[in-house]
């Protein structure tokens, strides 16, 4: 295409061919530095330019280059040209061409420029126009033999409106495409969002109900429809005052609505044949934070809360009780010796009940704060190998006296396995048992302490042939302060703490205790040990 | 004139004691029962002038007790005071919709067990 060099006058086939050629260039994509790229390659390699350069005028005002070609790379980075300034700056304010040749010496305003850049010997700038608004200027330079001609300008001049159009069309499309991108991220990133908050309104403990103002239930967590004894996942069930029947509605509504404030209450309902208790605490949604645009209610399952809370103070009023007993005639004898003369006999014998309930207390005091320890866990066992089949004969000896309408029989094998225990422990655990035993068959009989063995545990057995435990009261005979009939407990001055004791220590031990009982006929303590200690 | 009857209902042998000598001077006839069921049966066949009652019983509590021997005409004239170690205010409560006349909590101050008894058996 050197040809188009020569050619000082207009050339209509020439200049068809060019302008079809940089037209389609241009034309054939939609990516905007391909397009800025394209037009200075077609350019200058029509026109036999040197260099050249695309500037488009941005948003502050300025010219910068988009794309170069015979350029050093530091001048396309910081060319920035304001309007009205040099040839890009003129033509761009003009909107008209410009032809300088460095031949003419005098031409005008630009004379300096061209002087100075020696090199330069034919500049052509041509502003890049949609209708009347100039978008950007396209400079090429020769420096060649020869010099642009009025040719190069029209030519150059009638091609700018197609580089101007095909320049807006990538740049909107390039718009399009950006906007297009944010959209799909912003909706990436609100799926994102709405699995978080599905991930963790699923997740929670506590029942999530979202209603309208008027009570129409549209969302519902899976905790939250479980309390309602629904399935996760199924229809929602509708509105609220049909589901919350024990919740008065208006007055949640005058809360949360009305007063601002959050609204809090509890109601009972039976969910799968048991009596459960729920918390609500409901605040209100607003939109822009004036109009009531819903209500978020936090459901929460309080049954065990309330049930622990209620053992707790039973536990403080048996405790209570307990002490008050034995203090009430440690008190009350006193007082009397006090303000009354007795016999030496009588002084005596009340000196001696107090001591007894004295010893009571203090007896009662030390199990209570081991069993605290046992059942926090804070108890501290002191592990050492314990041969039992040596052991409990010793612990059964003491019983001796205690003993007399019984007799005690202790049965077991050869060589029991070595156990790692706690040989206190242990002992309070034999003794319990044992004196239980004694105590629960007033009558008599034989008491069988008996020992096996399997390849994983010691099983230990304590047997008594007396009156027995109801088959409703079998599993309660473990709890604190519980007693089948107090009159026998009494009178051998039990604390009603043995066996909670005990089972806490088994379960320290890593083994399991269990009674079997016949009314009449006697109960079976059944405990196990393991044999490795993990 | 024949002295009074007072019933005394407690499990516990020490304390039933310490009433028994707490009221030794004071000239009154002393019946004693250990758990609830004998409590109203002595009750009914006795007739006391006063019955002094724990809550905690065995075989059947105090509140029950209470409750049979206030609703039969033959025993429910006779007072009864509530002499027990639950001293809160619930169990209060719930011994006087029993029908007690009057509660006292162990500890007691045997000086005001005397006053009481006496203003109880005055009226």
């Amino acid at each position: 295409m050197d040809a188009i060099l020569d050619n000082l006058s207009w050339d209509s086939e020439l200049a068809f061919t060019v302008m079809y050629k940089i037209s389609k260039a241009v034309n054939s994509t939609l990516d905007l530095q391909l397009v800025l790229d394209r037009i200075i390659s077609e350019t200058t390699s029509h026109f036999s330019a040197e260099a050249g350069s695309v500037m488009l005028l941005e948003q502050d005002g300025y010219l910068r280059i988009k794309a170069a070609r015979g350029l050093s790379e530091e001048i396309v980075r910081n060319t920035k040209t304001a309007l009205g300034e040099g040839i890009a700056g003129w033509v761009a304010q003009s909107g008209e061409s410009l032809l300088l040749d460095g031949k003419i010496q005098d031409s005008g305003k630009f004379r300096n420029l061209v002087r100075r850049s020696d090199e330069i010997l034919s500049s052509l700038c041509v502003p890049l126009k949609l209708k009347d608004r100039v978008i950007g200027v396209l400079m090429i330079r020769r420096q060649g033999p020869t010099n642009f001609t009025r040719f190069h300008v029209d030519l150059l001049s009638m091609i700018s409106d197609q580089i101007a159009l095909a320049i807006e069309n990538a740049t909107l499309f390039e718009k399009e495409h950006e906007r297009s991108e944010e959209l799909k991220r912003l909706n990436t990133e609100l799926t994102r969002e709405k699995l978080k908050i599905e991930t963790i309104l699923s997740s929670m403990a506590d029942g999530v109900v979202v209603m309208e103002p008027q009570g129409e239930i549209i969302l519902l967590n899976r905790a939250g429809a479980r309390i309602l004894g629904g399935i996760p996942g199924k229809d929602l069930p509708g509105d609220f005052k049909s589901i919350f029947p024990e919740i008065p509605f208006d007055n949640l509504r005058f809360n949360v609505f009305d007063e601002k404030r959050r609204y809090k209450g509890e109601f009972a309902r039976i969910v799968d044949g048991e009596e459960n208790h729920f918390q609500v605490v409901c605040s209100a949604m607003m939109k822009e934070g004036k109009e009531p645009e819903g209500i978020v209610m936090v459901l929460r399952n309080i049954t065990e809360l309330k049930r622990v809370d209620r053992m707790k103070t039973e536990f403080v009023s048996m405790v209570s009780h307990e002490l008050r007993t034995p203090l009430t005639s440690i008190q009350g004898f006193s007082e009397l010796m006090i303000h009354r003369t007795f016999t030496d006999e009588r002084r005596k014998r009340y000196l001696g009940i107090i001591l007894e309930d004295a010893t009571r207390l203090m007896r009662l005091i030390n199990e209570l704060l081991n069993l605290s320890k046992l059942e926090s866990g804070r108890m501290t066992f002191n592990w050492e190998p314990v041969q039992i089949g040596e052991m409990i004969p010793r612990i059964l000896e003491g019983f001796k006296e205690q003993a007399e309408r019984h007799h005690i029989d202790f049965i077991c094998p050869e060589e029991p396995p070595l156990l790692t225990l706690d040989r206190d422990m242990f002992s309070i655990v034999m003794v319990n048992l044992v004196s239980n035993a004694l105590k629960y068959s007033p009558e008599g009989g034989s008491i069988e302490v008996k020992v096996n063995t399997n390849n994983h545990y010691v099983r230990v057995e304590v047997s008594d042939q007396g009156i027995g435990i109801p088959q409703d009261k079998l599993d309660k005979v473990f709890d604190k302060f519980y007693r089948v009939d107090s009159s026998l407990t009494r009178e051998t001055g039990g604390t009603g703490l043995g066996l909670a004791t005990v089972k806490y220590i088994i379960k320290g031990f890593g083994g399991k205790i269990w009674v079997e009982s016949e009314l009449g006929k006697g109960s079976s303590f059944k405990f196990t040990l393991p044999l490795e200690k993990d | 004139m024949s002295s009074k009857k007072i019933l005394i209902v407690d499990d516990e042998v020490h304390i039933v004691e310490l009433v028994k000598v707490c009221l030794e001077d004071s000239e009154y006839d002393i019946l004693e029962a250990y758990n609830g069921e004998d409590a109203v049966k002595k009750a009914r066949m006795e007739h006391p002038d006063l019955i002094l009652l724990d809550i905690m019983l065995p075989k059947m509590d105090g509140y029950e007790a209470c409750k049979i021997l206030k609703s039969d005409p033959k025993t429910r004239d006779i007072p009864v005071v509530m002499l027990t170690a639950k001293g809160q205010d619930v169990d209060k409560v719930k011994g006087f919709q029993a029908g007690a006349d009057s509660y006292m909590t162990k500890p007691f101050s045997t000086l005001r067990l005397l006053t009481e008894l006496e203003e109880k058996l005055s009226k």
